[in-house]
């Protein structure tokens, strides 16, 4: 039964619109303004100092784009697996400043998020990474650019 | 399920790339290589000791003392002489709890959200003092690195931060600030 829904059709297009609307939500902010989202970037204290700009500015386009396929439903899979990914990324970072004890604002969505990392972050992170992991594994291409050069 | 993954970072690079061409493009593209290095002058090393043994120590001893950082003393000075802007980097309860009186609060882990605070603050041709908590956070030393990388010319680290300030019996004041 919960395997069956997990694959639903209806299901895996709303995670790709949710996935995808999310994702170029939290990178507008960040595309705009790629020094402000690197000092969120170096204020985890994960990526080296020196290359923290650069890293900040892929890190917000490879979101916009990602975000922009998955709502488009064109690549789907791919973008999907490019979520997991990010996702898993987001996932470890918080989860290590946790680790060492520290409270930074997460940056999620550049400066219009206002929230701080800690447990409740990680368990969305956990939530968005199999999210794209069921987009990945399931998606048929409903309402989206794949489905329709597929003829469905 | 790897031709995903193997589409996936294809996807991510494509989408940097255009990203970095779109900065290339820009008026005022950002740099993507820092070539300054980020301030340092917090230490991890040593145990926690007396902290009003290591104002003193601070105080007379300014060979020992990392470049650009200041000691309660000299923040007294500089403060006394009018010509300096102080900025606390730790969180805005701990502020209100107490602070440096004129201190300006900048959350360091919320800097992005007190851009127009320090803007409205501190012109990029002030000299600038930075403190935290004490000579083991480093707040400070982060936020006088982000003044740097804004074009802030003058920036001084007051590494003992409110354990020396207040070891030292000076004043404090308390509020927002607002």
């Amino acid at each position: 039964m919960i395997g069956r829904i997990l694959t639903g059709r209806e299901l895996n297009f709303a995670l790709r619109l949710l996935l995808g609307g999310m994702l170029i939500y939290a990178s507008w902010s960040k595309v705009a303004s790629p020094q402000q989202f690197a000092m969120s970037v170096r204020a985890y204290e994960i990526v080296p100092f020196s290359i923290s700009n650069l890293f900040a500015l892929c890190l917000a386009w490879a979101e916009l784009g990602v975000g922009v396929l998955l709502l488009l439903g064109a690549f789907t899979r791919s973008a999907a697996a490019a979520s997991m990914m990010l996702m898993a990324m987001f996932f470890v970072a918080i989860a290590t400043v946790l680790v060492r004890g520290m409270v930074v604002d997460c940056g999620c969505f550049g400066s219009e998020g206002g929230s701080t990392t800690g447990p409740l972050l990680l368990v969305r992170n956990a939530f968005l990474v199999l999210a794209s992991f069921l987009v990945m594994r399931h998606n048929d291409g409903m309402f989206g650019i794949d489905g329709l050069l597929r003829g469905r | 399920m790897v031709k995903y993954f193997a589409g996936g970072l294809a996807i991510i690079v494509v989408a940097a790339g255009i990203g970095l061409a779109q900065n290339a493009m820009r008026s005022r593209p950002i740099k993507l290589i820092q070539t300054i290095e980020p301030v340092s002058t917090a230490s991890h090393d040593s145990p926690a000791v007396d902290s009003t043994d290591t104002a003193k120590s601070d105080d007379s001893g300014e060979q020992s003392a990392p470049q650009g950082s200041v000691s309660a003393e000299q923040t007294l000075a500089l403060l006394q002489g009018g010509a300096v802007v102080i900025l606390d980097a730790r969180a805005p309860s701990a502020y209100a709890d107490g602070h440096i009186p004129g201190a300006i609060n900048i959350p360091y882990d919320k800097l992005p959200d007190y851009l127009d605070v320090l803007e409205t603050s501190a012109a990029p041709n002030e000299k600038v003092i930075c403190y935290c908590w004490s000579p083991t956070c480093d707040f400070s030393d982060q936020l006088a690195t982000e003044l740097k990388l804004m074009g802030y010319e003058n920036v001084l680290v007051f590494t003992g931060g409110w354990d020396h300030w207040t070891a030292a019996g000076y004043d404090t004041e308390k509020g927002t600030g607002e």
